[in-house]
Parts: structure tokens; C-alpha cells; sequence
């Protein structure tokens, strides 16, 4: 009997001792084999000296993330074979370190380099273009890496050289505004601001050719560009911009001024970015990727008048306090780029990490009828046709049209008969005088039924040319922004917000049915402006209604 | 070459021929006679014994033109956008139809540009009077951070980069560019600026048609005890060319003191030049913060007896006028635009 008794106690004592002999080893086993090759790595990060406290160390493309403690210690648990080997480190104040992570299980040190605290005048600007494109040859075929786009070519550099930014300094229609000439080249077209100032450069080349800018701050001649200043905001000029603090007076303070650029000393090399995992010579830059990196130059006055306002409409929205900044719509991710500098040592990244350098803006008719939402119902009610039309603006950050003045929507309103006759307008809503006077056909809309939105600038007083002999500039309705200039009026739509209009028509039972089609197009420009200049641009629909009253 | 004169008789007639000359030379419109000196025509109502020229700068048509040439010129701001035209416009009467100055970048300043009219009768210049002549003044707004950002060593290498004004400045101060040739034109282009021949001129030269009937009631009114505006606007050019308390902008937290910023002396507190009234009606808004909008808010300003503050002039006090006697009043300044053509 005892021998049974102590059997019992036994044989369950030596299974759960050999359960727990065998699970000290099994276990590992089994995390191992779940996930592949678990490993924790610890280390320190360092100036080359001293620990860094309060630093962000990652595993490159992932979001394994420490910081580390006032020891400049980090601990981190990672995957060899799922998440790759480069470890890196950022803090404020150094470039981006990282380091190959070769072993298990080893101490490693990340060494960080300290950046330069101030920015060198005399760097020279890194051209974009590749190589091959600038027809360097030799460099190509030597796979010398020189420009940026020896490396970022197929993705980045692509989407940039056809957007507004690469273009700011040589637009066709900037430079006719500029100098005022024509589109074909003629002297003397007002709008030109050289014709109002002839002795002045202006401070446009602050935010159109910045890269020149930095030479004089009062003003460059948009005229003598040089090299890669031609080339308006380019990569090397935003990278090199390592933070932006706005100044109080925006009509004294604008573009470049409002930026904390860092250009390198001699022999050294530094690109600001969003990533704090591409190590040296990158440097990550917070400010990089919020909304008021783009403050400095889409907002600004003129003689102490808010002309570019898209920040600060941005500002005011409901988008803002929900952090949804400028580059999260006009820098979207495409979804399905997944390495920026393929084959040049860019690694693999979730796609939803890489911003587009598109820059989507108003050249982009898919984009901007994107940002709204038209409705139109039309009532009849007796003898006449009572037409409502709500436009909201649904997508966009900041109002619909924004930025530059002399952008404007037009809402044209036509109701017809089945034969084709217009009905008789007895609204009072019609499109002004900046929607154009003439033939209709031509795109002149003058008078006819509908709203036109834009922020209207007038002139304050004549102003007198600098000439011998005393004359006064030519009247230009609406004014342009470099004049001395009072805001007439402003009926843009804010984010989120509806405008609300009505139009009403003489209808008769035999006119019936009726066809009312209500239609929202953008203009870069007010139409008495391109006729000035005789620049032929296309109306870019908006929204588009088409009903029939029966 | 002598010639020798034959008899007393010859000479006389000689000595007669070159008086002629001289005499035709002085007369008719403004030019520069046989001896070098400009003659300014000044308009009906103007006393041409008050003008004021100093005798360092006196008046020639070539420095007159290159003063004016200079007035319009932008590019003696830092960025070429603003000229003295840009605040003394001469559309609007000198000034610039603002309530307070606008110079270089937009930036706003504390007092209106005042009126270049007839300041070829005065010396004190600025509302402080702080400067005692025209040339003096010049190099002020050029300098100022608010108004063209400027310094002179920039303006006198920017004129004469371009080109355009050596041979100017050669032939009227002997000198190349100079900051002190530059106010000296500008101030000797400004004194030909003069504004008279206006209705209450022609009615003082006897044409009774030329003032309405209220305008007529107002200038009795002006010049009687009981309003006493003569009291400071006296003489043909209606100003004092003295510094008042009229109680502008002393209502204001931290108002603006006047004169007293420069003299530091306690009755100069909240005083401000005596402007002329000839052309009121184009250099509105009025006062030296621009905050009367129309000539009626002024006659309502002095009829209430002006905003009280410590230092108020004791010539000021309420008028307790009709609404009448206010318009009349009002016509009468409106008949103080000169009607002479400023061919400037």
C-alpha cells in the first residue's frame, strides 16, 4: 500500500518537474519558431563622448521606436528577417546616426554628429536634375553620384519638375506679371509689376526663386537668374530649411525670411527630412511635415494687406485642430511607391510613408473639382422658376479658390427651352465684370446669371510712376497685389462651408420643359487680365448640374 | 575789345538798352533771368514778401527740375516701390487721402503726410516742427524705417548707378550725386508748389460774385471775436506757422504729445503745427491722426470747444453755433481751393 501512495505523489511531482524542465527550453523554441528570430538588442547613444539622453532610436522602416533614458540607454525588440538590420538614431540638434546591426544579442553604440548651428552663405545649391539629363556623360556613366536626382530620378525627382514649386521662377505667366509683357512678348501689357515699380526688383523672388533669394532679401531680379536658382523651390532649397518661425510684419517679413536655413559649412553635406532613419548625412526635421513649413510662402501682405492667405485659412478650420496638415492632401502618399531611391541604397517602406512631390495644386483639374460639391434645385411658382444652387466646399483645407487673388471660380446659371431659348433672367445675382465683357463664346461672362467668388482687390489712390515727367499708372480692375491696395471684397468659400445662392427666372407653362444647367468653373486668372496678356487658358469645370423642370 | 565812347550821350543810351534787356528778361512767367535767379509767379492772394528762401539754396529751373525729378522718384526708397509721391500725391492735395501715413512694406505710422501746399511761406517743418526749413526735411523720410528705409550713402549709389543723374547734379551743384544736393532740389521744387486765385481770393480783390452768400456769412463768422478761427489761422495763408493744444488724440491711452517729444518743455504737451486751410477740401481726412473725416467733423470738433486735456489752448472753447452758422463756415473753407493751374 505504501508503495502505491508514494507512486501517486510521485509520478505527478516528476510530470510537472519535467513539464517545467522541458518548457524552459521548448518555450524559446516556440517563440522562436513563431516569429522567426526575435532578437532584443541594447545600447547607447553618444556624441562620440558623452551619452544622449532622450533620443529616438528605430529600427530603419518600421515603427519599433525607443527613446532613450538620461543614460542614453535604449532597449529594443525587433525581427532580423521581417524588419531588417539598420539601427538608427536621431535628437535634436545632431544629423541621423545608424549603425548594422551584425550580431544577437550585442551592445551596440550609435554615434551621432553633431549639425552645424549656423548656415553657411557661401554653400553652392545642389542641382536636381540627373546626371544623364544635364549631359554629363561621364558622371553618369561612372554611376557618380552628384545631383539628386542621381538617385531619387524615377520617383521623386519625376513628380516634381512638372509641379508649381519647379516652376515658380520661369512660369510664363509669373514672368509676363513680373515685367508686364503679353504672351507674346510684347512691352507694356499691364499687369506688370516692373512697369508700375521700373525701379524696383520686389520681393518675389522671396518665394519664387528662393534659391536667389538668399542673396539679396530686398529683392532679386527674377530677370538674372543663375543655375539651379532658375530651377524655383527645388530639393536642395527645402532641404535645406531645418525649421520656419513666421515674423510678425508679413508685408515687410515674407518667404525666405520667416525660414531657418542651414546650409553646411564647407566639406559637408546635410539633408533635412521627415525620416529620422536615414542616417547621415540626413537630419530629420520635425517642422518638415506640418503645415507651417509651407506658411513662409502661401501667406503673406503687401502694404499691410493679407494677400496669400491659405495658411492661415487652414488655420481657421476645422482641419487644423484635427491635425490634418498641408502635405497630408498635397503630399498624399501614392499608395504604391515603396522605395524612393531604388537601386542608390533607398530601403523598402510601407508606401503609406512616402509623401508624393506632385504638390497637387491648381493645375490639377481632377484635384480641385475634388475639393467641392455642387447642388442645384430648381422651383417653379407661378411665373417663375426659382433656381437654388449650395456649393459647398468639402475637401479642401482652406478656402475655395485660395492663395493668389487673381484666382477666381465663376458660377454661370443658364436656363433653356427645349428650342433652345434662354429663359428671361429677373434675378439679381450676375456674374461681374471680371468674369469678362464680350462674346460669351470666347469664355466672357459679364452680366450673365450666376455668382463669381474671388477676394477683389482695388486700388487705395493713384499712383504716381517714377518718371521725369509726373504720370499716373493706368487704373486696373481688379488691382493687382503690388499696388496700394484696400480688399473690396472677399466671397471665397471656407472649409467645410456652403454658399447659398439664388436665381430667379420669367418662366411660362409653354417653355416647358426647361433645362437648367448649372455649371462651376475655376480661372487661374481674372478673364479681363488673360485677354490683357492674350494668355489662352482653360476653364477648369468645377461642378456640373444638368436638370430638367417640367 | 574797347571801344571807346564817343560821347555821354552814347553811353546813356547804351547803359538804357542793357536796362531794357534786363527789365524785359525779370518779366513774364517763371524762368531764370540774365542774373541767374528764379522768379517764382505767385497766384492771386499769396504775398510774395513772406516767402521764405534760404540763401544757400536759392531757386533755379534746372534745380527745380531735378527736384521734382527726384519727388517721383522711387528708387530713393530701399526696394524702389515708394517716392514722396507715394504720401504727397498730387492728386489728392499733397497728401495721400489716408488717416495715417503708409510708407515702405505697407507699414503705418501715428500721423498723416501732411500738405506740400504754400510751404514756400513757412520754415517749420514735420507737425513737431522739429526741423526749421524744407531742406532740412528732405533726408528725414528717406532715412525713416517706417517711410523709405533708406541711407543716404545707398540712395547717392543707387542715383548714380543709374545713370541718369550725374549730368544733372553737375550742372546745378557743380557736385556728383549728393544726399544734401537731393533735399536741397526737392525743397526748391517744393516751394514752387503754391495753391491760390481761390473764390475767397478773388472776392478779396474785389469780385463780391466770387464767394455764395454762406460762404460769405462763414468768413464773417471766421473772423469775428465770437469764433475767432483767425486767432491761429491768420494771414493770407491762414496759419500761424505757431504750435497748438487743440485737444486732438489726447483721449487717446499714451496719446500722441506733439512737440513735446522734442522740446521736452511741459506746455509744448499735445501740440501740433498750425496747417494751412487753403485746399481742405482735397487733403481730407484732417487733423495730424487723420481722425476728422470731413470738414464738418471739424467744425463740430472746435464748436464742442476741441477734446479737454490739460494743456488745452486757452483759445479754445465751445462755439454753441447753429447748424446754419456750421455750414456757412463749411462753405467758406471749401472756397479756399485755389483755382491756379500747378503745372508741376
Amino acid at each position: 500500500m505504501r508503495q502505491k501512495t508514494l507512486l501517486v505523489v510521485l509520478i505527478p511531482m516528476f510530470s510537472v518537474g519535467l513539464i517545467i524542465f522541458a518548457s524552459l527550453f521548448t518555450l524559446e523554441e516556440l517563440n522562436a519558431s513563431e516569429s522567426g528570430d526575435a532578437t532584443v538588442v541594447i545600447g547607447t547613444v553618444t556624441d562620440g563622448k558623452n551619452p544622449l539622453a532622450h533620443a529616438v532610436v528605430k529600427i530603419a522602416t518600421t515603427t519599433i521606436t525607443d527613446t532613450t533614458d538620461e543614460h542614453g540607454r535604449f532597449r529594443l525588440a525587433y525581427n532580423k528577417n521581417a524588419n531588417g538590420t539598420l539601427l538608427t538614431a536621431w535628437k535634436e540638434g545632431y544629423y541621423n546616426g545608424g549603425v548594422e546591426i551584425k550580431e544577437k544579442n550585442v551592445e551596440l553604440e550609435i554615434v551621432l554628429t553633431l549639425l552645424s548651428d549656423k548656415d553657411n552663405p557661401n554653400y553652392q545649391w545642389v542641382d536636381p536634375a540627373p546626371s544623364f539629363v544635364l549631359k554629363r556623360y561621364a558622371l553618369a556613366l561612372l554611376n557618380k553620384v552628384s545631383n539628386c536626382g542621381d538617385c531619387h530620378a524615377s520617383i521623386i525627382y519625376e513628380q516634381w519638375r512638372n509641379n508649381g514649386h519647379a516652376q515658380s521662377a520661369t512660369n510664363p505667366r509669373f514672368m509676363d506679371l513680373y515685367n508686364g509683357t503679353d504672351v507674346d512678348g510684347n512691352a507694356g501689357m499691364h499687369p506688370g509689376f516692373r512697369l508700375d515699380y521700373p525701379h524696383s526688383n520686389g520681393n518675389c523672388s522671396n518665394c519664387h526663386a528662393p534659391a536667389a533669394a538668399v542673396r539679396n532679401m530686398i529683392g532679386v531680379d527674377m530677370n538674372k537668374l543663375e543655375g539651379v536658382e532658375k530651377l524655383g523651390v527645388s530639393c536642395d532649397f527645402c532641404h535645406k530649411v531645418k525649421d520656419v518661425h513666421l515674423r510678425e510684419n508679413m508685408s515687410i517679413n515674407s518667404g525666405i525670411m520667416h525660414m531657418d536655413l542651414r546650409r553646411p559649412p564647407e566639406n559637408h553635406q546635410v539633408f533635412f527630412g521627415p525620416y529620422t532613419d536615414v542616417p547621415h548625412p540626413d537630419a530629420f526635421a520635425p517642422t518638415i511635415s506640418k503645415s507651417l513649413y509651407c506658411a513662409p510662402c502661401h501667406q503673406g501682405s503687401f502694404w499691410g494687406v493679407p494677400i496669400y492667405e491659405s495658411y492661415s485659412e487652414w488655420l481657421a478650420s476645422p482641419y487644423a485642430a484635427k491635425g490634418i496638415t498641408c502635405q497630408n492632401c498635397h503630399m498624399h502618399p501614392d499608395s504604391v511607391t515603396t522605395n524612393f531611391a531604388p537601386g542608390r541604397g533607398g530601403l523598402e517602406r510601407d508606401p503609406k510613408t512616402i509623401p508624393s512631390h506632385f504638390d497637387f495644386g491648381s493645375r490639377d483639374s481632377a484635384f480641385l473639382a475634388s475639393s467641392v460639391k455642387m447642388e442645384t434645385i430648381g422651383k417653379t411658382d407661378d411665373d417663375s422658376l426659382r433656381v437654388n444652387v449650395a456649393i459647398t466646399n468639402t475637401t479642401a483645407g482652406h478656402h475655395v479658390p485660395t492663395d493668389q487673388p487673381m484666382r477666381n471660380l465663376i458660377l454661370l446659371v443658364r436656363a433653356t427651352t427645349a428650342q433652345g431659348k434662354e429663359l428671361v433672367y429677373s434675378g439679381e445675382n450676375t456674374i461681374p465684370y471680371w468674369g469678362g465683357s464680350g462674346d460669351p463664346a470666347d469664355g466672357n461672362y459679364e452680366g450673365l446669371p450666376g455668382k463669381g467668388f474671388a477676394k477683389i482687390l482695388f486700388e487705395r489712390n493713384p499712383q504716381y510712376v517714377s518718371s521725369s515727367k509726373s504720370e499716373l499708372q493706368t487704373q486696373i480692375s481688379p488691382s493687382p497685389q503690388w499696388r496700394i491696395i484696400n480688399i473690396q471684397s472677399d466671397n471665397r468659400i471656407p472649409a467645410l462651408a456652403t454658399d447659398h445662392s439664388v436665381y430667379n427666372f420669367h418662366i411660362r407653362t409653354e417653355d416647358l420643359p426647361v433645362t437648367l444647367q448649372t455649371e462651376l468653373i475655376y480661372r487661374r486668372t481674372f478673364k479681363n487680365w488673360a485677354t490683357m496678356k492674350k494668355w489662352n487658358l482653360k476653364d477648369i469645370v468645377l461642378a456640373k448640374n444638368i436638370t430638367t423642370i417640367r | 575789345m574797347t571801344t571807346p565812347i564817343q560821347s555821354t550821350t552814347q553811353s546813356l543810351q547804351f547803359i538804357l538798352l542793357l536796362s531794357v534787356l534786363f527789365l524785359m528778361a525779370g518779366c513774364g512767367e517763371n524762368h531764370t533771368s540774365q542774373s541767374g535767379k528764379y522768379s517764382l509767379t505767385l497766384p492771386l492772394g499769396l504775398d510774395s514778401t513772406a516767402q521764405y528762401i534760404p540763401a544757400d539754396n536759392p531757386m533755379t529751373a534746372a534745380k527745380i527740375e531735378l527736384g521734382r525729378k527726384l519727388f517721383f522718384d522711387a528708387r530713393l526708397s530701399l526696394d524702389g516701390t515708394v517716392s514722396c509721391a507715394t504720401c504727397h500725391n498730387p492728386s489728392l492735395g499733397f497728401s495721400d487721402g489716408r488717416a495715417r501715413a503708409m510708407g515702405i512694406y505697407g507699414q503705418e505710422f501715428k500721423r498723416s503726410a501732411p500738405t506740400l501746399i504754400n510751404r514756400l511761406f513757412s520754415k517749420d517743418q514735420f507737425w513737431d516742427g522739429r526741423v526749421k526749413s524744407l531742406e532740412e526735411q528732405a533726408p528725414q523720410p528717406i532715412q525713416n524705417e517706417l517711410e523709405m528705409r533708406n541711407t543716404p550713402e545707398n540712395v547717392e549709389r543707387t542715383l548714380k548707378a543709374s545713370g541718369e543723374y550725374q549730368e544733372d547734379f553737375q550742372q546745378v551743384f557743380g557736385t556728383d550725386v549728393s544726399m544734401d544736393g537731393i533735399a536741397k532740389a526737392i525743397a526748391a521744387f517744393e516751394r514752387t508748389l503754391v495753391s491760390g486765385n481761390s473764390p475767397y481770393d478773388k472776392f478779396k480783390a474785389g469780385e463780391t460774385t466770387a464767394l455764395t452768400e454762406s460762404a460769405r456769412r462763414g468768413l464773417t463768422l471766421f473772423e469775428s471775436d465770437r469764433v475767432n478761427c483767425v486767432k491761429c489761422h491768420t494771414g493770407f495763408n491762414f496759419t500761424d506757422e505757431k504750435f497748438h493744444n487743440n485737444g486732438t488724440g489726447q483721449d487717446q491711452p499714451q496719446p500722441d504729445l506733439g512737440r513735446f517729444e522734442q522740446t521736452k518743455n511741459d506746455s509744448d504737451r499735445g501740440v501740433f503745427k498750425t496747417p494751412t486751410l487753403r485746399d481742405m477740401s482735397r487733403t481730407a481726412p484732417y487733423m495730424h491722426d487723420g481722425s476728422l473725416r470731413t470738414l464738418m467733423d471739424v467744425i463740430n470738433f472746435y464748436n464742442k470747444g476741441g477734446i479737454p486735456n490739460q494743456h488745452l489752448s486757452k483759445h479754445m472753447r465751445p462755439l454753441n453755433l447753429t447748424e446754419e452758422q456750421r455750414t456757412d463756415l463749411v462753405a467758406f473753407l471749401r472756397a479756399l481751393s485755389g483755382t491756379n493751374t500747378l503745372d508741376f
